[in-house]
């Protein structure tokens, strides 16, 4: 079974006091999907106060860019999928 | 005793199929996680649940930050839709999930850990929905992940 017990001081480092701008970003994010995938096509996408922030072909290039423009640690990031895709699974070893 | 963890639906409309006069919805079910470092936890990241993947993947970015149990030694390829392929590792992370009010206690996953970002954060089978019960009702907008307390 994977599931581990949890150490208080983690719970604890767990909750911050950016967490309500974290879930009204992501809200935002979920309300204006349509226009950020038209603007930012299959690409990553950090959101900080209701914008996207960056935008860019890898996850630490857009977190580096968004960390040095807001000095935020966290904010959603998002992978702007562009029509139907479905990732399939074959592993070859 | 259990706890719920919430859920988001994102939901937009498939632009090529608009711009021929069909409506086709593009919907995702996301998770908030972040992954367990040496020295405490990453900062948060969204993940799509995927039923369709027996296993969980994740980009380059998130994973190398994250502390890591390899379980293989050498890489492996994954094949998608089209032609192209990419490469990672099998590794073993640990996680938590959360929502706005709740997060859940350590999970440890098994995942393939991908060379680069080409593809998003993909939560599927193995060792996620095999141990979590997921409820899904997107007529009511309502999803979550049922987590077992140990």
């Amino acid at each position: 079974m994977p599931i581990l017990s949890l150490k208080k001081e983690e719970s604890e480092e767990l909750s911050s006091p950016e967490h309500k701008e974290y879930w009204e970003d992501s809200k935002w994010a979920r309300e204006h999907f349509a226009e950020i995938v038209k603007e930012y096509p299959d690409q990553w996408v950090a959101i900080v106060n209701k914008k996207v922030i960056a935008a860019g072909e890898t996850i630490a290039e857009i977190e580096k860019i968004a960390m040095e423009k807001t000095g935020r640690e966290e904010f959603p990031i998002y992978f702007a999928e562009r029509g139907v895709r479905v990732y399939r699974y074959r592993i070859g070893i | 005793m259990s706890i719920d963890i919430g859920l988001e639906f994102e939901t937009h409309i498939d632009l090529d199929f608009l711009g021929q006069g069909v409506t086709i919805r593009l919907i995702r079910l996301i998770a908030s996680l972040r992954l367990q470092t040496n020295d405490g936890w990453t900062r948060r990241y969204k993940a799509f649940i995927d039923t369709g993947n027996p296993l969980s993947i994740i980009p380059n970015s998130i994973w190398n930050k994250a502390k890591i149990n390899w379980l293989l030694p050498h890489k492996s390829e994954l094949s998608g839709i089209g032609p192209g392929k990419v490469s990672g590792r099998l590794g073993e992370i640990v996680l938590v999930l959360f929502d706005e009010r709740v997060d859940s206690p350590p999970i440890k996953a098994k995942a393939f850990l991908l060379d680069d970002d080409k593809v998003p954060l993909l939560l599927g089978f193995e060792d996620i929905l095999t141990e979590l019960k997921l409820a899904c009702d997107y007529r009511t907008k309502t999803a979550y992940l049922q987590i077992p307390l140990p």
